[in-house]
């Protein structure tokens, strides 16, 4: 029999108030352009000689990680799963931009180390001393729902009991100029960046929501309209009360690769608030479409 | 030796991103490794770093600098009677 997947804690570091739901009564507002993330004051969750290789990267993703395992009471999950559309690209170019400078005779091993994407994950095992499955998923804009895929399919099947999942994504001004020229940003665009967090776990207690079904496709249908009609069918099966669209909450997080994965923090914070019971986030922001099906926990 | 104290405790600062660390704060006795400043293998790498690109002095591996790295002062002895630049 399958197992069902609750959400114990969520957590987010973004453009709205940092580690906490405050935001969600009067959320900044955000005009075209980048903009980085309100970062928090790291004092309570690491000192200056534990963060002194960290980038905001991994300070934002150990933050937040670190707060669902208070909020959660899960000191020691069975599984960290972690997203990221472009990893630590701060450490990348610093990385790269010695290497131009300076040749590749003395390059500075920390760089190294952190310039790739499963330094996050690996990074908050260390620090929590997990020492169990560990997997990084880089999909691009679905970077959030294949590591949530990988949590609730394992959850599910009773492999797991309890698995730490997030997406962190952040971004330069070098970044920030590539994903304009390329087109994944427009000048309209709130350019932004994000981490998130979720401790799942196989038991109810406590539980802020359900995790009903985490979904990765491509739509068949051929064009534009096609796409947008098959993709209203799929969505109108699940009969949400309420439907979280790439658009609606890029409104309040902007555009970045785990933008999703912050939608889902909020999905949690209203489904606990009592506002909604059922909820889906839609993400529709690239080619593959990523749906989170969230519900409030039976008998709560 | 005092001055060349100083620019090396200013230069482990930078290289290790200690931030809001001043070079008073670093006694130039203590231990660098596990006690004292808390440092680990990889800061061990950027120390190496640190020697051979500002002093050219180049370590064969990380077993020599056990003894050089032992505290800011050790270094500064190696460095002084070591340093090609």
């Amino acid at each position: 029999m399958r197992q069902k997947a609750y959400i114990r804690a969520a957590s987010q570091i973004s453009i709205q108030k940092p580690l906490c739901d405050d935001w969600m009564r009067e959320p900044m507002e955000y005009s075209q352009g980048l903009h980085h993330c309100l970062d928090p004051d790291w004092g309570p969750y690491f000192n200056p000689i534990q963060s002194r290789r960290m980038g905001n990267l991994m300070k934002r993703a150990l933050a937040t990680s670190l707060q669902v395992m208070r909020d959660s009471g899960i000191g020691n999950p069975d599984a960290i799963m972690t997203g990221t559309g472009l990893g630590c690209v701060e450490n990348t170019e610093i990385f790269l931009e010695k290497m131009c400078r300076e040749g590749e005779e003395m390059l500075p091993p920390t760089q190294f180390m952190q310039s790739t994407h499963n330094t996050i994950g690996s990074l908050v095992a260390i620090n929590i001393h997990c020492t169990g499955y560990n997997c990084t998923y880089s999909q691009d804009e679905i970077s959030f729902e294949s590591a949530l895929l990988d949590a609730f399919l394992q959850i599910s099947s009773g492999e797991i009991e309890s698995a730490l999942a997030g997406s962190h994504d952040e971004i330069t001004d070098t970044s920030y100029r590539f994903l304009r020229e390329s087109l994944w940003l427009d000048e309209k665009d709130v350019a932004s960046e994000g981490s998130a967090a979720l401790m799942l776990s196989s038991s109810q207690e406590k539980a802020l929501c359900e995790i009903a079904d985490v979904r990765i496709f491509r739509t068949p249908a051929k064009g534009a309209n096609g796409k947008a009609r098959r993709l209203d069918e799929i969505v109108d099966g699940y009969g949400a009360e309420y439907v979280m669209r790439s658009q609606d909450y890029m409104n309040l997080f902007g555009k970045n690769f785990s933008v999703s994965g912050l939608a889902c923090v909020a999905g949690v914070g209203l489904i606990a608030n009592g506002k909604y019971s059922n909820i889906l986030i839609i993400n529709d922001l690239g080619a593959d479409i990523g749906l989170v099906h969230l519900k409030k926990p039976c008998g709560n | 030796m005092e001055d060349l104290v100083l620019e090396i405790k200013n230069k482990i600062i930078e290289a290790l991103n200690l931030k809001g660390m001043s070079p008073e704060e670093i006694d130039e006795n203590a231990p660098l490794f596990k006690e004292g400043l808390g440092l680990d293998s990889i800061d061990a790498l950027e120390l190496m770093l640190l020697l051979e690109k500002n002093y050219g002095i180049k370590l064969k591996g990380p077993a020599e600098g056990k003894e050089i790295f032992k505290s800011v002062k050790c270094i500064a002895d190696y460095v002084a009677a070591r340093r090609t630049k």
